[in-house]
């Protein structure tokens, strides 16, 4: 009998603090939740406004701050009267094409120039080998933000001698980017035509695809022959925004420590096979190494999109101006209309938002890999 | 083959990072304008100018004060002030002559002697030092944030990569678009964050100045930086947090430690060489101030209280077309970089060391 009720005060006991448990757990689990949302509100609140600003009429911007109504739309009252005014000021799409053209460019040539820089450097023996990753690492502290001045002074006075090196450079990358895309293509014409299309046939297919991919490159060298030839300073062209970025230390550092870390048994096998360095950075090399790929793009892509201080201080006129330097029009033209500026920063924030959103685990890996550091 | 392949990359560093530092080293000993003027060489006047920087102790305060202000020397302003005139003209009448390039940076006192600071380039001192401000501030607070957040982020909560998102969402905005919404935001007037403080507080806090305040325009470029750049020093904590072995928190629960404990004996420690790095980047960043200062404050912030090292090189070398000038605040610049991240890597490898 008493150990009967004992083991049930027991069991209610154990209940009653399975309960209390139970609650603490929750409450925590609700002040956990409250305290980040809370945060996630301080995160997102400029945002919010900014594209909720973007579609109200120019005299609401300012008339609803007092109040809630400026994180929140009006529906009777939406326009794209903010819009239509960035299009009536500034040629949004010359600086739109400029933006995605410059950070096209310069992110795939630098995937490219940097990663087969980090090849020779982590696989092929040659003399200085040890003193070039010397030199690279050392130069990852030196910011842009220091040698901007020389680096203008340099690009005004660029002689016709040098501009035909680095032309001639140019050359080369798409030459080489050529081989690469017309080596890899083939297996992708055999997959369309199913392995059947006469040579004539998949030869202009592959041609083809290796114009395109290799466009970027293309234009830009064609820009550079045509500035060799004319003469001129650098200043207020595109390629005087892609090339001092293209190759980067801390590109070919992240690339190095990926390559080094891949076994070489891979490389020795199609050592045998008779392939050539190139073919095993393109065709062994390449297909292993996608993270860090995508992290060195994606780091890239936001650096080089929200590239402000060179273009400022390197183009002149909005036909070679990007994105983030057109913005200083509307600060400084009369009148200032918040609700333009406020359009103007959705349109830009926007599209890269949605990428943001789309690829957003790469974006966080690429970020978290950036700082793996022994 | 390992030049062919090698060769783009190497060369275009050569062209575009190395040669531009000897240039700027060759540019800084001239005085060298980028409107084509003639350039002559100047020596090491430039980093003299620059570098200049003394203590010196005022003459006393003379019993009484002359009627008439002097060219040089202390005199009582109309509004009663006591003020020290610095006239290059006058400095020699008494006895300060050798000085008459510098300028007054800052006043003070120790029992009774007036002392001053001064300088041959002022502003100079005053980027460096905002630029010192802004990195103790924003280094510490960034990262322990950065901490807070990815703890928080870290906790098998349903939803939490919806938060990891959001916070992560400010590092995938331009800091040019965003410096300019918060311009707006921190509108003395109007500014939403003036609004919410009001609302908050119940109309006790604000409305303050911010950005055209000497006092609150470089912290109000502080909080900026750090809700857009913290993040990303999240994410990385995130995957320093991951990297811990999960046995190592069990384990120490069989020892009986508390959340606390665990935190300090078992995550810290093993956040080490994360830290580390979160610290580094950041400090680095926090020297390369410019794109917020310039879009927020163009003209270097009221009273010069946001001007920092890049903004000033930029606004010699681009704005005033003072290459030479600017190429030596550069090559400071340079240094002083190359200084912290030596002292920093010092300071690591002796911790390790112990």
């Amino acid at each position: 009998m008493a150990t009967g009720t004992l083991s049930q005060r027991q069991r209610s006991d154990a209940q009653r603090r399975e309960t209390i448990a139970r609650t603490i757990r929750l409450v925590r689990r609700a002040l956990a939740y409250a305290f980040m949302i809370a945060l996630g509100f301080i995160f997102l609140f400029p945002i919010i406004f900014m594209l909720v600003a973007a579609f109200k009429p120019n005299d609401r911007v300012i008339a609803d701050l007092a109040s809630f109504r400026a994180f929140f739309p009006d529906p009777s009252t939406l326009t794209t009267a903010n819009i239509q005014d960035v299009f009536a000021r500034v040629p949004f799409e010359r600086l739109a094409f400029n933006s995605v053209f410059i950070t096209f460019v310069t992110v795939i040539a630098g995937l490219f120039v940097n990663s087969m820089a980090a090849f020779t450097l982590s696989r092929l023996r040659w003399v200085g080998r040890g003193l070039m990753l010397g030199i690279i690492v050392s130069l990852i502290i030196i910011p842009l933000e220091a040698i901007a001045v020389p680096l203008m002074m340099e690009v005004n006075e660029m002689g016709t001698a040098l501009n035909l090196v680095i032309t001639a450079l140019m050359g080369m990358l798409t030459v080489l980017l050529w081989i690469a895309v017309w080596n890899a293509s083939g297996g992708w014409v055999d997959d369309v035509g199913g392995g059947s299309l006469p040579a004539p046939a998949a030869w202009l297919l592959q041609a083809i695809f290796t114009a395109i991919i290799a466009l970027p490159l293309e234009i830009l060298t064609s820009m550079m022959i045509r500035q060799t030839i004319d003469g001129g300073t650098w200043l207020n062209t595109y390629h005087v925004q892609i090339l001092p970025f293209i190759a980067e230390p801390f590109s070919i550092f992240l690339f190095y420590q990926f390559f080094i870390g891949v076994p070489k048994d891979f490389d020795e096998a199609a050592y045998v096979d008779g392939a050539g360095p190139f073919r095993i950075y393109w065709q062994v090399m390449v297909p292993l190494s996608r993270p860090v790929f995508a992290t060195v793009a994606i780091l890239k892509f936001l650096q080089f999109w929200a590239a402000y201080l060179w273009p400022l201080m390197a183009t002149r006129s909005s036909d070679y101006r990007p994105l983030m330097v057109g913005m200083d029009f509307f600060q400084t033209q009369a009148p200032i209309r918040w609700g333009s500026i406020m359009g103007y920063a959705a349109m830009v924030t926007i599209p890269v938002l949605i990428i943001f959103l789309l690829f957003q685990k790469w974006f966080v890996q690429s970020v978290s890999s950036s700082g793996v550091k022994g | 083959m390992a030049i062919l392949m090698g060769g783009p990359a190497f060369l275009l560093l050569g062209l575009f990072m190395i040669w531009p530092v000897i240039r700027g080293i060759d540019l800084s000993r001239t005085n060298q304008r980028f409107d084509g003027a003639q350039a002559a060489a100047v020596g090491w006047s430039n980093y003299d100018k620059i570098l200049s920087v003394n203590v010196i102790r005022l003459p006393d305060i003379p019993d009484p004060l002359p009627e008439q202000a002097p060219t040089a020397g202390w005199y009582r302003s109309n509004d009663g002030e006591l003020i020290f005139r610095w006239r290059a003209r006058g400095l020699e009448e008494i006895g300060l002559g050798q000085y008459a390039d510098y300028e007054i940076a800052r006043q003070f006192s120790i029992g009774g002697n007036q002392y001053a600071v001064i300088a041959k380039d002022p502003l100079f001192w005053k980027s460096l030092l905002n630029n010192f401000y802004f990195a103790l501030i924003v280094v510490p607070v960034q990262t322990g944030l950065a901490l807070l957040l990815a703890l928080l982020i870290n906790q098998k909560l349903p939803y939490r990569n919806v938060f990891r998102t959001v916070y992560f969402s400010p590092v995938a905005t331009a800091m040019v678009i965003i410096a300019v919404v918060w311009l707006f935001l921190y509108n003395p007037q109007f500014g939403l964050i003036n609004q919410m403080l009001d609302f908050i507080s119940g109309g006790k806090l604000g409305p303050y100045q911010w950005l055209q305040s000497s006092s609150m325009a470089m912290p109000a470029i502080m909080v900026m930086s750090i809700w857009q750049g913290v993040g990303f020093q999240m994410v990385i904590f995130l995957a320093g947090l991951q990297d811990i072995p999960e046995d190592l928190y069990e384990a120490s629960g069989i020892d009986g430690a508390n959340a606390w404990q665990k935190f300090r004996f078992v995550t810290l420690p093993m956040l080490r060489n994360t830290t580390i790095f979160v610290v580094l980047t950041t400090t680095i960043l926090a020297f390369r101030l410019f794109d917020q200062v310039n879009v927020m404050t163009p003209d270097g912030g009221p009273n010069q209280s946001t001007a920092t090292m890049v903004w000033y090189a930029i606004r010699r070398g681009w704005g005033q077309s003072e290459v030479g000038y600017a190429s030596a605040v550069s090559i400071v610049f340079v240094g002083i970089v190359l200084i912290i991240s030596l002292i920093q890597r010092g300071v690591i490898r002796s911790d390790t060391a112990e």
